[in-house]
């Protein structure tokens, strides 16, 4: 008798082999597949509801302390809003400081000197101080796009009489400034 | 497959209760004799069984129809057995032990009509762990030697001796078996 013979005379005889389970197998089967589904669902449940507690945390973190989110940052960005509030005196006193500093921090130095406050009218500061790294950035990248929020830094605009700038002041928007705050 | 034995398989993907019920009463025979074949005692044959049931329900929905259901079955009881006999550790796949092989004149009188059912069966489990496991596989569950050897952890070159040799220790013990039960026979 051949190998193959063998084989098959063997399969033969178990291919089709069946054999009743117990009585209580299929109850006990069906019982434990439940148990399954009611664990995955409590998993599924749970798992939602910890991601709701976590992003409603989240979102509560970041919008009640916003200086979190900026903790590591120096740089803080003005409110147009406060800008305008500030007295222009205030504006002028603080200035001077921020004009010093800047032109260090960029390594623009010999742009700097050549820029001056307008002794007339101290409310351009601002403006000024500003507007020159703009200038002298958009002189590195000569063919960049000009930025909208850069305020204007046209020589007309240096001219401008207090007067004239705080009537500007209060139909145009002033746009946010950049201050960097060293120590 | 019928187009009944397909809706019924679709209508346990989609979690059905009723269909998962009727799944089983139409398999578990099937399943169990599968699971006591692999398994020391009628109690590991039943863990076992309901192990693999809970596995089929669960892999079910990467079942494709287009492959053999009662095939895709009989690995999954085979694998679980298997997993489930290393996990207690209570039998290695690689047993040396004295074994009886039959001789080519032994071969020679090897008849399939001289032997019942459950004297093959009882000369399948005298094999050594490793060969009986290999055996059947092989020869009654129909695997190829390479999935044989990924569900074994072993050569396919291993699985293939091992095969030969189950088969000619088989064939000794038959042989073995036949003399033993002519010569009581001849006693009384």
């Amino acid at each position: 008798m051949g190998i193959n013979k063998v084989d098959q005379y063997v399969k033969g005889m178990f291919a089709d082999e069946a054999i009743q389970p117990p009585k209580g197998a299929e109850n006990a089967l069906f019982e434990r597949m439940d148990k399954i589904r009611s664990r995955k669902r409590r998993a599924r449940i749970f798992g939602s509801v910890a991601l709701v507690c976590f992003a409603y945390w989240g979102s509560a973190t970041l919008f009640e302390n916003p200086e979190v989110a900026f903790s590591n940052s120096e740089q803080v960005e003005a409110n147009p809003a406060d800008l305008s509030a500030l007295d222009a005196d205030e504006l002028a006193n603080e200035m001077p400081v921020i004009a010093n500093e800047e032109p260090m921090e960029s390594n623009q130095s010999e742009a700097i000197p050549s820029v001056e406050a307008p002794s007339d009218s101290r409310l351009a500061a601002p403006a000024m101080t500003n507007a020159q790294p703009a200038e002298v950035q958009q002189g590195d990248r000569k063919g960049a796009l000009e930025p909208i929020d850069v305020l204007p830094a046209s020589p007309a605009s240096h001219a401008m009489s207090d007067k004239a700038l705080r009537e500007a002041e209060e139909e145009r928007w002033v746009m946010p400034a950049v201050v960097k705050v060293k120590d | 497959m019928d187009s009944e034995e397909v809706e019924l398989i679709e209508r346990c993907k989609k979690g059905h209760a009723d269909a998962q019920r009727r799944l089983y009463s139409r398999y578990s025979p099937l399943l169990f004799a599968v699971a006591l074949r692999y398994s020391n005692t009628r109690h590991d044959a039943e863990d076992i069984a309901q192990d693999a049931w809970v596995k089929v329900f669960r892999y079910l929905k990467s079942f494709s129809e287009n492959n053999s259901f009662e095939g895709w079955l009989r690995r999954i009881v085979v694998n679980t057995a298997i997993t489930h006999y290393r996990r207690q550790k209570k039998h290695t796949y690689h047993v040396d032990i004295d074994e009886v092989y039959a001789t080519p004149k032994d071969l020679e009188a090897f008849k399939e009509t001289d032997y019942n059912k459950e004297e093959i069966e009882k000369a399948i489990n005298a094999l050594p762990k490793g060969y009986a496991t290999v055996f059947k596989m092989y020869v009654i569950e129909g695997f190829k030697h390479k999935e044989i050897a990924e569900t074994l952890g072993i050569d396919v070159n291993t699985s293939k001796s091992q095969l030969s040799r189950a088969r000619r220790a088989l064939q000794g013990t038959l042989i073995n078996m036949a003399r033993i039960a002519k010569k009581s026979d001849g006693n009384q």
